[in-house]
């Protein structure tokens, strides 16, 4: 099993020469297994290129079959959907997986589609089939897939944290977490326990950056949760709009040091076996 | 009068390296008047830029004036994101077109909430008002004199004309040409016959946008296609560059700016546009210029472009 990073900033896309080396576009991994099926985990604008990518494929004679597993709503995990062209293709199907809330996913993703901001208008007005769910805790095979999930707090909502299990090897994507009493959530570092990879979001540096209520951990929390959870590798992601290419070599030096377990950043356009 | 492209890509955010040299950010453009009053046209990702650009400058504080050609994710995307809102000592005044439906600040609460953005409009320190702008209606932000003309755009959209400084400059963003559709509320599979009511609207809405336009110093316009991609999609509510240049010439405008630029423009194609329409322009007597993130335009003067200073 492999991940495919096609965007990995949080926030907002960040289109600047000082970001060419990690990479500008929101949230999206690509999850493949060593016999090449794929999951997409998140659609920030990074599904944009991976949706072209795939029209070389059975998705442009509308004959593709694709499994989303989405950690939350907000746009750096979505803004890509209306933009997604396998989605336009009739014939195709899209399985979306998604976070229980108090609004229905289905209603949300719609929404991207409003009149008002979108000239699709509705989710009913893209060709391809797509099946929306909202899951809890929930633990399910998609194709030779074992995909679990754990909600979250995220924000002023809820979000999921997946594990996906493939070819003898453990993924968790941690990408939308919020550890409200400062310390990490301990049910998550249970659910991510022994992974062999864990992906999480480092946004802030420091705690109080988070008055802003925009979410998210840091940095210390996401050693604190590869150590807690004895993962055997972690690769921060989700990188701040303010954090360029120098910004982030330096925080990956900083978390090497902090930390006895293998970290990496994760950068746009690269593979990462696990 | 000055303008400053802080975003000039339309449809959706384009990081890569193909596009660093256009720019990769979505439509966002600054209006300095001499005297250092500013406003804002649109709010896509290029808001984020001109907002670190107003921190770096210590400028956060007072109103900012925003108009919204309307509200599509590629206009509004950055708002969320735009410094000076989290900032108590500011203002942020958005004017935009009137819903049919509901008031501008509801159907903008409803887009930036919770679900979508980290943060709703009512958290952010700074207080947010908004303004409706009809048709035809001239109103006066600070010392700038605005006039809002219809573009025809799904669900609508509304061009501006702004006067300061004895000079002038417009912003036609987004549009269709005024001939083959008349954009409406619901969604196009494709071209569908145009009945003559519609065709009488059209040019109406033409004749406004020329009547507004007329004696501009510089025309932003939303030049997204070339014509064989406009030829695949005439139903998408953009323009190309030819159809700017017909309708801004022999109507006294100096400087036509191509704006709006699709994603799949990349700097290589941008370039080759670039020196194929500033030839087309030279012909009918207008400058062509390709907006650039980052780029300076004087308004009212030959003084060549500039890059902004980071």
């Amino acid at each position: 099993m492999k991940l495919h990073f096609w965007g990995v900033r949080g926030f907002y896309p960040v289109a600047s020469a000082a970001t060419q080396c990690y990479g500008g576009n929101t949230a999206a991994i690509e999850v493949i297994s060593d016999s090449g099926s794929r999951l997409l985990v998140d659609l920030g604008t990074g599904a944009i290129p991976f949706g072209r990518a795939l029209m070389a494929q059975e998705f442009g004679r509308g004959n593709g079959h694709l499994s989303v597993l989405l950690t939350h709503t907000h746009l750096d995990h979505t803004a890509g959907l209306p933009f997604f062209v396998p989605a336009f293709i009739p014939g195709n199907k899209i399985d979306i997986y998604g976070a229980a809330s108090q609004t229905s996913l289905r209603g949300v993703l719609d929404d991207l589609f409003d009149s008002h901001v979108c000239p699709i208008n509705s989710l009913d007005n893209l060709g391809a089939t797509l099946t929306i769910s909202d899951l809890c805790d929930r633990d399910i095979a998609i194709g030779e897939f074992r995909v679990q999930q754990l909600c979250v707090p995220h924000g002023h909502g809820s979000g999921a944290a997946w594990r996906v299990s493939a070819d003898g090897r453990d993924v968790v994507l941690m990408t939308g977490i919020d550890h409200p009493t400062g310390t990490i959530l301990q049910r998550a570092a249970d659910f991510a326990r022994g992974a062999d990879l864990l992906l999480h979001d480092c946004t802030w540096k420091v705690p109080n950056e988070l008055k802003l209520r925009w979410g998210g951990s840091t940095l210390a929390q996401a050693l604190e949760m590869a150590t807690v959870a004895q993962v055997k590798r972690l690769c921060l992601t989700h990188h701040a709009p303010g954090c360029d290419d120098e910004g982030i070599v330096t925080m990956l030096a900083e978390a090497q040091s902090g930390i006895n377990i293998p970290v990496m950043a994760a950068a746009e356009g690269h593979d990462c076996p696990i | 009068m000055e303008v400053t492209f802080w975003g000039v890509r339309g449809s959706y955010p384009t990081p890569a390296p193909e596009t660093v040299r256009y720019g990769g950010n979505t439509s966002c453009v600054e209006v300095l008047a001499d005297g250092g009053e500013r406003l804002v046209v649109d709010a896509g990702t290029g808001l984020t830029r001109l907002g670190d650009h107003l921190m770096s400058r210590g400028q956060l504080a007072g109103t900012h004036h925003i108009l919204l050609s309307h509200l599509h994710w590629d206009h509004i995307q950055g708002l969320p994101f735009f410094a000076p809102a989290y900032d108590s000592r500011a203002r942020i005044s958005i004017h935009a077109m009137p819903d049919t439906a509901k008031p501008l600040a509801k159907v903008l609460a409803g887009v930036a909430r919770h679900e979508f953005f980290p943060a709703a409009l009512d958290d952010f320190a700074a207080p947010f008002d908004f303004h409706e702008v009809l048709a035809d209606e001239t109103f006066t932000p600070q010392s700038f004199r605005v006039t809002a003309f219809r573009l025809n755009h799904p669900s609508g959209a509304m061009g501006y004309r702004i006067d300061a400084d004895g000079t002038s400059c417009a912003y036609v963003c987004d549009t269709a040409p005024f001939t083959e559709v008349l954009h409406k509320k619901h969604f196009l599979h494709g071209l569908e016959p145009i009945s003559e009511a519609d065709g009488l609207e059209l040019q109406e809405m033409r004749d406004g946008v020329v009547r507004a336009i007329r004696g501009c110093d510089t025309v932003i316009y939303d030049t997204h296609f070339t014509p064989e991609e406009y030829a695949k999609f005439p139903h998408y509510g953009h323009s190309t560059p030819d159809q700017a240049l017909a309708l801004c010439t022999g109507i006294g405008i100096r400087q036509l700016v191509l704006y709006h630029h699709a994603p799949n423009h990349n700097d290589a194609i941008l370039d080759q546009m670039s020196g194929l329409y500033a030839n087309l322009g030279r012909q009918v007597g207008l400058e062509v210029t390709t907006a650039r993130e980052g780029m300076v335009l004087r308004i009212g003067g030959a003084a060549p472009a500039r890059r902004v200073a980071s």
